[in-house]
């Protein structure tokens, strides 16, 4: 023990370079900082010390560079070390650079990559529809109820809370202006007609985005990382149809009995608020609201449901089979998952607007 | 004994429920090159995983250089932990890094040099565990299991630890392969005077070995030299030298 902490000593007397104490990584900022001026060496004088490890022999090798010495001229230096300096001293420290590239061309290359990365998705629905299908023997009922119940059964509180609130928030923010005009009845249009048609379908987009999407993906991703789907396609069973059309179905399914159900809760908590602030009773409130309620209304926002889960399904999935087996790539990925799947949702919405109106729905 | 520098005395450790080892003792002596063998599921493993400090032992003592290591503060813990080196059973490479980054981070937390001559370390402790320098800005994902290994290898040795923990090293390696590993990891050691302590499946592994110990039924069974193993009465041992690859271990070590 006591060798590890006895101190470096290096002195030059007579041309004669004298070498003590240990030379290890832990004593290492003490005699790499030691070495300065050297002047003249023609002999180095190790005798003094009592131990070394790769990082000692190293900054000895280093020392015999610069003073244009060679192996010959150390001397006293233990029979073991003396090995050792060898090994340092025969092998090349050469440590290859990476290779570099212009900015222009790192540039093309990143974005080629990206556009590469999203034309995949159509690949990936195309193996779907292609390989998933033809061998749906495969497909893995308990894949299939297990999402049924983690996505939709326990997301239940949350999309519920939220649309409460939602419809609580129109109705509240609505409540002056109509109480302003007399027309307090409208409020009924307002919570019912929004909630049905956008709120809901988006609620429920917002809360599968985050909850499935992030979930398919790192699944998915640590599936991949673990060559747990490779094991898959091996035998023979494809991973397209035991696992993904099993999360894609179940989101499908499950999506519009979500919309409905952030409907009524929605409308619900628009009811509540209407008939504290604005006197408007549940008895005013379901008459209006039946008058007001086309069923093109209702199926305008159900509809949306499984558009919407089907995409968010696909991106989850697709961006899982995208994870790399590095550490980060499986986070990366899920952000992008989560991102990637809310702007598809958001453009797909805008896209059902254009098409509603078309339609005159 | 005075040249002891880990006695592991009377250990137990469990997984909840799970006993792993019950009234275990060994020792590791300095220098030297200890194999540690038994069936899948003996607690090899998780003997490592004591010996690192990673698991706390439910009775019993584990003394490094004599001092008991469970009393220690964390700093000393951690003090003591800088003298070891480790390769996992699965290798454990920073996934985010390149293998050279892999160990020039290794050195750079615990070593004051600069960039440039880390990568030089890095680079020469490549050589070291036998890989060309063409791997040093390859992704772990990019290797295939044995270059884990020894990229593992040189990792575990970046820092010139006194004690190595190897957890079969050689599992996964060609034969050729496994013997160049073994060959290295002796002279690599020996050279500087590295006490090592590797867990293995593998026979041919304990010729370069000065002791070997054999764990059974949560105890270890036999510990002494090599040429002693075939005098132990355990039955999982007995098999294990009746195999065809134990006959011609034994006719190696005979030889
Ligand atoms: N994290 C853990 N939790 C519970 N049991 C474990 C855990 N790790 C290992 N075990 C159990 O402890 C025993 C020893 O495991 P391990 O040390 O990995 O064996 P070996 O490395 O010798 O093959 C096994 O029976 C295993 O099931
Ligand atoms: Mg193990």
């Amino acid at each position: 023990m006591t060798s590890y902490s006895s101190p470096v000593e290096i002195e030059v007397c007579q041309e004669v370079l004298y070498l003590r104490g240990c030379l290890t990584v832990r004593t290492l900022s003490r005699f790499s900082l030691a070495i300065k001026d050297l002047g003249n060496v023609s002999k180095i004088n190790a005798g003094g010390v009592s131990f070394m490890d790769t990082y000692g022999a190293k900054f000895l090798a280093d020392l015999l560079e610069r003073t244009g010495l060679g192996l010959d001229d150390v001397e006293g230096l233990d029979e073991r070390f003396v090995e050792l300096l060898k090994l340092v001293s025969e092998k090349a420290f050469y440590c290859p650079q990476k290779r570099k590239r212009g900015l222009l061309y790192g540039f093309v290359l990143a974005v080629d990559r990206k556009v590469k990365e999203y034309l995949s998705f159509f690949d990936f629905v195309g193996r779907i529809f292609v390989e998933g299908f033809s061998r749906i023997s495969d497909f893995e009922p308990r894949v299939f109820f297990k999402d049924i119940e983690n996505m939709g059964l326990k997301g239940l509180p949350l999309i519920g809370t939220l649309s409460f609130l939602i419809g609580v928030v129109i109705a509240y923010q609505s409540a002056t202006q109509l109480a302003r005009f007399g027309a307090s009845i409208f409020v009924v249009d307002l919570v019912v007609l929004s909630m049905l048609r956008e709120l809901s379908p988006l609620i429920v987009a917002v809360l599968l985005s985050g909850r499935s999407a992030s979930s398919y993906t790192a699944s998915l991703g640590l599936m991949k990382v673990g060559d747990e789907l490779e094991v898959l396609e091996v035998m023979g069973v494809s991973p397209y149809a035991a696992l993904v059309i099993p999360k894609v179905l179940s989101l499908v399914l499950i999506s519009p009995l979500l919309v409905v159900f952030a409907d009524g809760v929605g409308i619900f908590g628009g009811m509540v608020v209407a008939d504290l602030a604005l006197g408007v009773d549940f008895v005013q409130f379901v008459k209006r609201a039946e008058a007001v309620i086309l069923p093109n209304h209702f199926w305008a926002g159900v509809i949306k449901g499984p558009v919407f889960g089907f995409f968010i399904a696909l991106v989850g999935a697709w961006k899982g089979f995208m994870v790399e087996k590095r550490s980060e790539s499986i986070g990366f990925r899920v952000i992008e998952s989560v991102v990637s799947s809310l702007f598809g949702v958001l453009v797909i919405d805008a896209a059902f607007s254009v098409v509603f109106r078309w339609l005159g729905i | 004994m005075a040249g002891d520098i880990i006695v592991v005395e009377n250990l137990k450790t469990s997984y909840g429920e799970r006993v792993v080892h019950q009234g275990l003792n060994l020792s590791v002596r300095k220098g030297e090159i200890l194999s540690i063998i038994g069936g899948s599921g003996t607690g090899k493993s998780t003997l490592l995983k004591v010996l690192l400090l990673l698991k706390e032992p439910d009775k019993g003592k584990v003394l490094f250089w004599g001092k008991d290591v469970f009393s220690l503060s964390s700093r000393e813990r951690q003090e003591l932990r800088d003298r070891m080196g480790v390769l996992f059973q699965s290798a454990a490479l920073f996934s985010s890094m390149t293998v050279g980054e892999n160990i020039v981070y290794t050195i750079r937390k615990k070593a004051k040099v600069s960039y440039k001559a880390a990568c030089e370390m890095a680079a020469f402790k490549l050589e070291l565990a036998n890989l060309s320098s063409d791997v040093f800005h390859m992704y772990p994902s990019e290797l295939s299991g044995g270059m884990k290994k020894k990229a593992g290898l040189a990792r575990a040795m970046a820092l010139d630890p006194e004690i190595l923990f190897l957890d079969e090293p050689t599992s996964g390696l060609d034969p050729i392969s496994a013997d160049e590993f073994d060959r290295t990891i002796s002279k690599v050691c020996r050279i500087l005077g590295v006490t090592v302590v590797m867990i293995t499946h593998d026979l041919p592994s304990l010729l370069i070995s000065d002791r070997v110990a054999v764990l059974a039924k949560g105890k270890v069974v036999y510990e002494g030299e090599v040429k002693g193993l075939w005098q132990v009465d355990d039955p999982w041992l007995k098999k294990l030298l009746s195999t065809g690859r134990g006959r011609r271990f034994l006719g190696g070590v005979q030889a």
